[in-house]
């Protein structure tokens, strides 16, 4: 993953991580890979990934057993909730932005339809 | 594990060091960030022990620098090459002769992380300038230090061999090591960092944490280092 030196990197890891558990690539209960495994493959300091972590933990989405790591919670309903609260956040912004251009929402809306394609 | 209290260093008028003072705990990864000519190396020499300081203390681990400090202080200097006419095993038996912390195992293993493919009889003198630079850093994390100080680590190398580098040193991270990197190539570290030093003209201009930073300015360590500076 690319970084943007602007923004804290372990923000930038939290939404990483949050999203491989909403496409399930990381599942209910999975084991998450080792902080200083992702570190590596993510060319970051250990430190960084391990307060991605903590803040993972103090939401509820992992669970850290001591001496055993952290696994990925089994609560289905938590991680419905972060999917439907990513996908709120991502419409807003969205929405702010096509505003500030003057959209109005019959218009976004119509937009969509005619621009999101499959079902 | 490192204090630094008013440390002054002056060679006549001229102050290389100007009344520092600062704290780094055990485990983090700080880097000296100024210009050339800021008191960088100065700094780094002085907490090795190579160079003696007129005011101030330095602690390390409690200990001011002396010979027993040496022993778990891993210098990387920006520029002493290494004797070219060795060979990488006479490199590798020299060090471990020299530093009673250097583990060889460590050492292998640093160079085949990096698939570095030098035969071990290669003469130092055949190797590029980037190889040559890597050699030396993994001789330096290959000592089992408490406390790593690298000066300009990234000087003269292609940005390939800086990946390396990067690579080699984000490998080598662990809690019981504290590591310092002085440059003033702040984009190509500033995701290794837990802290930053800013420091000119031999004077301390502040000490953050790099997330903070970041967080607080929204935007980049490099951008605020130029801020800094100016």
């Amino acid at each position: 993953m690319e970084f943007d030196n602007n923004i804290p990197v372990y923000v930038q890891i939290l939404s990483y991580l949050k999203e491989l558990i909403i496409k399930k690539e990381l599942k209910e209960g999975d084991k998450m890979p080792s902080v200083r495994e992702l570190a590596k493959d993510l060319k970051v300091n250990p430190n960084t990934v391990q307060r991605a972590y903590r803040e993972l933990e103090s939401e509820g989405l992992i669970i850290s057993k001591r001496g055993m790591g952290s696994y990925v919670t089994d609560n289905e309903d938590m991680i419905n909730n972060l999917r439907n609260d990513i996908a709120k956040e991502t419409v807003i912004a969205f929405s702010n932005r096509m505003k500030n251009m003057g959209f109005c929402k019959k218009q976004i809306l119509e937009i969509i339809d005619s621009y999101v394609e499959g079902d | 594990m490192l204090d630094i209290k008013k440390l002054s260093i002056s060679y006549g008028k001229h102050k290389a060091l100007d009344d520092i003072s600062f704290h780094i705990d055990k485990g983090e990864v700080v880097g000296l960030l100024g210009p050339s000519g800021s008191g960088k190396t100065t700094f780094m020499n002085t907490v090795a022990g190579l160079i003696p300081y007129n005011h101030g203390e330095v602690l390390i681990d409690g200990l001011n620098p002396n010979e027993k400090t040496k022993g778990y202080v891993s210098l990387l200097t920006e520029n002493n090459a290494i004797p070219k006419w060795m060979s990488v095993e006479d490199i590798r038996s020299f060090y471990k002769d020299m530093y009673d912390d250097f583990n060889e195992n460590k050492f292998d293993s640093i160079l085949q992380d990096i698939n570095i493919d030098i035969p071990y009889s290669e003469k130092i003198k055949n190797l590029s300038r980037g190889m040559t630079q890597l050699l030396r850093l993994s001789l330096s994390i290959a000592r089992e230090a408490k406390l790593y100080l690298f000066d300009e680590p990234l000087g003269g190398m292609d940005t390939l061999v800086r990946e390396q580098v990067i690579d080699t040193i984000i490998n080598n991270i662990d809690d019981d090591s504290t590591i310092i990197i002085a440059t003033h190539l702040i984009q190509e570290v500033e995701k290794l960092l837990d802290k930053v030093i800013f420091i000119k003209k031999g004077q301390m201009l502040g000490i953050h944490d790099c997330e903070d930073l970041r967080f607080q300015k929204s935007q980049s360590i490099e951008k605020t280092f130029k801020e800094v500076m100016k």
